[in-house]
C-alpha cells in the first residue's frame, strides 16, 4: 500500500528550489518587468505566496513548476499595476547596442504567451516540458508558441533594419 | 543553434547585466509571516512557558478547563489585552505618590480563579532572549519624579534597568529583560525605586490580574 502522502508542499522544499534557482527566476522576472528592483521584489513576494498557500500544491506537476508559475503570475500582475508604465530600456547601463535594442523591442511586441515562452526558454533554460508544466499548456504548444515567436522576431528585426 | 536564437539569448544576457542576484529567504518567511523553526530541542515545560507568541498574552485560570471569561475581556474588552505589572510608589509615611506599570505581550502565566494570585509564576530556567517590556510612569497630581530604576529587593545596589532620569512628564520607555530580570519581576523580587519631589519612593513590582486592574 503507498504511503500516505499529506498534500501540500514543505517549506524545506520550496527553500531548496528558491535557492537554487533564485537567479533563474529573477532573470525572468526582469525580463518581463524590465526592472531589476521590481523583479526581485516580485520574486521574494512569489515566494512569500507560494510559502503561505503551500498547501494549494497538489503534486499533479512537478513543484518547480508550480513555483515558476507563481513567479511568473507575480511578475505579469506587478506590470499590468496601474503604475507600472514600463519602458523597455536596459537596466545594467551597458553600452548603447542598436541590434539588441532591436531585439528587445521584437520581443516586447510579441503577445504574451509568446514572449513567457520565449522568457522561459532563453531567460531560464528550461525545456518544453518545464515550459509546458509553468505554463499549464502542451507541449506541443510550446514548441508552437516558441516557433511563432522567432517568426515575429525575425520578421520584425527584417522589417526594422530592411 | 541559429543565429536568431544567438541573437535573443545575448539580449538576454545584455539586458540582464549578468547575475548578481542575492536570494534572501529569511525575508521570504517575513513576507509570509512565517517564523523560522527553533533548531534547539524542545523546551522544557517551565520554559515552554516563555511565549514566542505574536498574539496577545493569554491568562490561563485554574483548573485548566478552558479559555473563560477573562480571557474573552483579556483580548475582546475594552482593557487593553496583554499583562500589566504594576509597582505602586510608597514614601517611607506611607503615602502613595503614584505607580509604575509595565506591560508586555508575549508571556503566559497561570492565576488561580477567585483569588488572582499567580499560582505559576514565570521563572525561566534557561537563557531566553532579551523580551521587551513597556513601562510608563504614573505620578500623582503634583508630584514630579527625577529619576527611577528598577532594582532587586533586598539589594537596592543590584539594578536590574534604569527607567528614566531625568524623568520628563508622561515618562514612559522601553527596557529588555532577560531571565535574571524577568525572574526577579515575577517572582515580586523586584522593586521599583523612584526619586520624586516628595521624597524617595519604592514599590514591589506585582502581576495585575485582569479583574483587579483598573481601566
Amino acid at each position: 500500500m503507498a504511503p500516505f502522502k499529506r498534500p501540500g508542499a514543505t517549506l524545506a522544499d520550496i527553500e531548496a528550489i528558491y535557492r537554487q534557482r533564485f537567479s533563474e527566476f529573477c532573470n525572468v522576472a526582469a525580463a518581463i518587468l524590465h526592472d531589476r528592483e521590481r523583479a526581485r521584489d516580485a520574486v521574494q513576494d512569489a515566494f512569500a505566496n507560494a510559502v503561505r498557500n503551500r498547501r494549494g500544491y497538489r503534486g499533479e506537476g512537478p513543484l518547480d513548476a508550480w513555483l515558476w508559475r507563481v513567479v511568473v503570475n507575480t511578475a505579469l500582475a506587478e506590470l499590468r499595476r496601474p503604475a507600472a508604465v514600463v519602458e523597455g530600456r536596459s537596466e545594467n547601463g551597458a553600452g548603447h547596442d542598436d541590434e539588441l535594442d532591436d531585439v528587445r523591442a521584437a520581443i516586447q511586441s510579441l503577445p504574451e504567451r509568446q514572449r513567457l515562452v520565449l522568457f522561459l526558454r532563453y531567460w531560464a533554460d528550461l525545456d518544453y516540458q518545464a515550459i509546458a508544466d509553468v505554463l499549464a499548456i502542451a507541449p506541443g504548444t510550446v514548441a508552437a508558441s516558441l516557433h511563432a515567436a522567432h517568426r515575429s522576431v525575425r520578421n520584425r528585426l527584417q522589417e526594422v533594419h530592411t | 543553434m541559429n543565429d536568431l536564437v544567438s541573437t535573443i539569448r545575448s539580449s538576454a544576457a545584455t539586458e540582464l547585466g549578468g547575475d548578481g542576484w542575492a536570494p534572501d529567504w529569511a525575508d521570504v518567511l517575513g513576507r509570509a509571516c512565517v517564523r523560522p523553526r527553533p533548531r534547539r530541542a524542545l523546551l522544557s515545560r517551565r520554559a515552554a512557558v516563555v511565549g514566542g507568541l505574536a498574539a496577545a498574552a493569554l491568562v490561563l485560570t485554574l483548573p485548566g478547563i478552558g479559555l473563560g471569561g477573562r480571557l474573552k475581556d483579556l483580548v475582546a474588552g475594552s482593557s487593553r489585552p496583554g499583562f500589566e505589572l504594576r509597582a505602586i510608589l510608597y514614601r517611607p509615611s506611607g503615602g502613595s505618590v503614584g505607580y509604575v506599570s509595565l506591560r508586555t505581550s508575549r508571556l503566559f502565566v497561570e492565576i488561580a480563579r477567585g483569588s488572582g494570585r499567580v499560582v505559576r509564576p514565570f521563572v525561566p530556567r534557561r537563557p531566553v532572549e532579551p523580551l521587551r517590556v513597556d513601562w510608563r510612569l504614573n505620578p500623582n497630581r503634583g508630584v514630579s519624579v527625577t529619576s527611577a530604576r528598577i532594582v532587586r529587593a533586598g539589594n537596592a545596589k543590584q539594578l536590574i534597568a534604569q527607567l528614566c532620569a531625568p524623568c520628563g512628564d508622561g515618562a514612559h520607555g522601553v527596557i529588555r529583560l532577560r531571565r535574571r530580570g524577568l525572574s526577579a519581576i515575577f517572582g515580586r523580587g523586584a522593586l521599583v525605586v523612584a526619586q520624586t519631589s516628595s521624597g524617595v519612593a519604592r514599590g514591589t513590582i506585582r502581576l495585575e490580574p485582569p479583574a483587579m486592574r483598573r481601566g
